[in-house]
């Protein structure tokens, strides 16, 4: 058993959110943006204008040191948040697709080689094998993200992995086409609008006009693409996914109203982007501001995080669907917990022996609840707790510790309550200690 | 107490992941060397020595990206075989350890920083200059920390409330980040040579500068490295006891010793073919440094009682398709890299006046 960390104030989700959703926005950057440079290069060249060439050119640089620098340290800072606060998914999801890890590695590598080759060999070796590494690399990062998504659409939709227990058909799961066509959507609108952001230093005005007309059609058709790969993706849900989003979208009892926030605040900002890129693409103005560009860059930026939340909470309770609670738990084994008691098997054992309930119930907390719950900061437990009384934690706990909330349709973003009956007792004494009078 | 499933089992055979963590963890260090070494020379590198700088300067943004991206791969297989132990470490030290990526970070922008100031002629502060080597400082010493911790699980187990323990559990620690972070600029000082080599067709007295100060550097820090080194072995003579970690620091000694005699000789007289065998020694060190380490860690690992091999379920589809991939990035990084090198080849012949 690990040990386990309850950070209070935005406590780990937030921690994880704030790394991950930059962390991924700028690796679909780089995926789309590999794409975007190679093929403004030869765009450029085969119009025979070299302002536009430039703008490949002046744009790489800030693509290197953004996706080269933040990309690949951001990717391990995510790596190292989810193995703190995760420890048990992130360990299962190593040992189970470690060679697909390792074969994300080997285009890590040529992706970032090639990305220092392109940028460094402007004007120093000739154009056609300039654009045979731009090439290369867009085809790496591409391939990056076939591999990583087959691993995070597992995570949602293992599928037949539960009956086979097969890598292939973990990696191909229900939502694994859908989901990536998905990405590869967001790809092309993110690197369209990082295009829009560097297009201010083309020099020429006719060549800026063509570059932010074009901007604005890579972000048109991305968000195209990602929004019919969004209904595809949906239909391929797993059912109680499907069921819950359903539920939340209609405002149903059993829905969560945070995605249904989510699902209209991202729409909204996907909606404006998607205008601003038609304007762009149609009228195709001489120049943009500067802060517009980097309005749209905040909101594609929002939409994202609210897409990616939102791709969370429907994996919710789990983190990896069927498998493994987000606490850490496997499915699995929650009878055994439930029979013999979960902190036997911890480092709390001993407090078992004792008489503290109060240190019982926060062990339980710690272990079971603060991956997703601090006391009095993020989603904190008094606060949610205000009004309730000795009755409604009593039902609660019923409910959580006698079912499988994720089949009710009431907490269900919640895991079971592993416990035995003298630990749910002691979580009740925790409980009803926290209330306020 | 009915057995909870653990973590599934290592899909590959032992032997296999035997092999590839101790050649991905070779790659990462070679990068890393030159990396520190760079770091180190940009710090200490005096006002006016402004080619110097630029070398120094020039050599970070990449080596950096290199050592980040080729240290995935070793911290794949360590969390494949050692998860349990890694992450309870890792969580133990929480704070510091999500703290050294930002450390990280800035120690990059400023390496890119101090690029920018020399770009336009002008040349960045003393403190600039040092920031990336206080980064790396910083970050190797939670890294080693962290690893040190999850080689002794007695010492985990007596920790408090998880997160801001910067508990070592291990006195020898701070010697054996010292020596190998000493060791790492003593071996990437390589890199000057090759730098010089670059330059000498085209300005044979610029080659000399920068064969000189990698001497200097690589005696300097060889001889802190031995003086740390055997520092150490006082300390705690049995964590390189047995016969793979005996063997491998043989190794070492005796190629680290030569190391810089040979250097001397290259730098009185160089040719490519001395210079080959310099770089060649220098990496065979790094092959010994890197099978010392693993070698260490079983060790400690066996003394304190963990049985550290996992159960194993060997699954050959995901093998093929790595090892195909593998080639694959090989074939394209050869390409690439003579490219790159093609193109420096050209670039400084048309500087030339
Ligand atoms: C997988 C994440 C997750 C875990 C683990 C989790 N919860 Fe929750 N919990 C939630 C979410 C999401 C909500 C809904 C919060 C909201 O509406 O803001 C919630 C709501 C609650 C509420 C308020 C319910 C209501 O009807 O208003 C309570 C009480 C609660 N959780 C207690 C716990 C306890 C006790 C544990 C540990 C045994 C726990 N939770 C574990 C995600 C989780």
């Amino acid at each position: 058993m690990f040990p386990v960390l309850s950070p209070e104030g935005v406590g780990l989700p937030g921690l994880i959110a704030l790394i991950a959703v930059t962390h991924v926005f700028v690796a679909h950057f780089a995926v789309g943006g590999g794409m975007y440079l190679v093929t403004t290069e030869r765009w450029g060249r085969k119009l025979g204008r070299p302002g536009l060439v430039g703008h490949a050119e002046r744009h790489s640089r800030f693509f290197v040191l953004l996706t080269l620098v933040f990309g690949a340290l951001s990717g391990v800072g995510i790596w190292f948040a989810i193995g703190l606060a995760s420890p048990d998914s992130t360990f299962f999801l190593i040992r189970t697709f470690v060679w697909g890890w390792a074969t994300e590695w080997c285009f890590f590598l040529i992706e970032l080689t090639a990305a220092v080759v392109y940028y460094k060999t402007w004007r120093r070796i000739d154009d056609k094998t300039h654009m045979a590494v731009g090439w290369v690399y867009a085809l790496a990062s591409i391939t990056t993200l076939l591999v990583i998504n087959g691993i995070l659409s597992f995570m949602l939709s293992p599928g037949a992995w539960h009956e086979t227990k097969s890598f292939w058909s973990g990696v191909f799961n229900p939502t694994y086409w859908p989901t990536t066509f998905l990405r590869l959507g967001v790809c092309a609108f993110v690197a369209g609008s990082f295009g829009l952001f560097t297009a201010r230093h083309v020099v020429a005005d006719d060549d800026r006009r063509l570059v932010i007309a074009r901007a604005g059609r890579w972000i048109v058709s991305g968000l195209v693409v990602a929004a019919a790969c969004f209904v595809w993706t949906r239909s391929a849900l797993p059912a109680d996914a499907a069921g819950i989003l359903e539920r939340s979208l209609d405002g149903a009892r059993g829905g969560v109203p945070l995605l249904a926030t989510l699902y209209r605040l991202g729409g909204i900002a996907f909606g404006v982007l998607f205008l601003v890129g038609l304007v762009c693409a149609v009228a195709k103005p001489t120049r943009l501001p500067r802060a517009a560009a980097l309005g749209l860059l905040a909101l594609g930026l929002f939409g994202f995080g609210c897409a990616e939340y939102a791709r969370e909470v429907l994996r919710k309770p789990y983190s990896v669907r069927d498998v493994i609670y987000a606490n850490g738990i496997y499915r699995d084994e929650l009878e055994h917990h439930r029979e013999v008691g979960f902190l036997t098997s911890t480092p709390e054992a001993h407090l078992l022996q004792g008489t503290d309930d109060l240190a019982i119930g926060d062990a339980l907390y710690r272990r079971q609840c603060a991956v997703c719950h601090t006391l009095d900061g993020y989603r904190g437990l008094d606060g949610l707790l205000e009004g309730w009384d000795t009755n409604r934690v009593g039902t609660f706990l019923t409910v959580m510790s006698k079912q499988d909330p994720a089949r009710a349709a009431i907490w269900s973003s919640m895991p079971p309550l592993a416990a035995n009956q003298r630990e749910v007792d002691a979580l009740r004494t925790w409980m009803l200690a926290r209330l306020k009078p | 107490m009915h057995a909870l499933a653990a973590a599934p089992a290592v899909p590959a055979p032992l032997w296999l992941v035997d092999i590839l963590h101790p050649l991905t963890l070779v790659l990462h260090f070679v990068a890393m060397n030159v990396l520190v070494a760079a770091a180190f020379v940009l710090a200490t590198a005096r006002s006016g020595e402004r080619e110097i700088q630029r070398v120094a300067a020039g050599l970070l943004p990449s080596s950096f990206s290199m050592t980040v991206t080729l240290g995935v791969a070793p911290l794949l297989f360590l969390q494949l075989i050692h998860g349990e132990r890694f992450y309870a470490s890792s969580i133990h030290m929480a704070w510091p350890w999500i703290a050294v990526l930002f450390v990280l970070m800035g120690g990059y922008y400023a390496a890119y920083a101090v690029g920018g100031r020399l770009d336009k002629g002008r040349e960045a502060s003393l403190a600039l200059r040092a920031l990336p080597l206080v980064a790396l400082l910083v970050f190797s010493f939670v890294l080693t920390a962290n690893v040190a911790l999850s080689e002794h699980p007695a010492a985990m187990a007596a920790m408090g409330t998880p997160g801001w323990n910067l508990g070592i559990g291990d006195t020898n620690v701070i010697l054996r980040w010292s020596h190998e972070l000493v060791g790492a600029v003593a071996l990437g000082s390589l890199v000057f040579f090759v730098r010089g080599a670059f330059r000498r067709p085209h300005d044979a007295d610029m080659a000399a500068t920068f064969d000189r100060r990698g001497l200097a550097v690589l005696l300097g820090a060889t001889v802190v490295a031995v003086l740390l080194g055997v520092g150490q072995l006082l300390v705690r003579p049995s964590d390189v006891g047995g016969a793979r970690a005996g063997a491998s620091l043989g190794m070492g000694i005796l190629l680290g010793l030569l190391l810089p005699f040979l250097a001397w000789r290259y730098v009185r007289k160089p040719t490519l073919r001395s210079l080959v065998v310099v770089v060649a020694l220098g990496l065979l060190v790094v092959v010994a440094k890197a099978l010392l380490r693993l070698a260490i860690r079983a060790r400690l690992l066996a003394t304190a009682g963990v049985d550290a091999a996992p159960e194993t379920n060997v699954d050959v589809g995901p093998i093929v398709l790595f090892v195909v991939m593998l080639v694959v990035a090989i074939v394209c990084l050869t390409w690439l890299v003579r490219v790159g090198l093609r193109a420096a080849r050209t670039t400084t012949l048309s500087e030339t006046p």
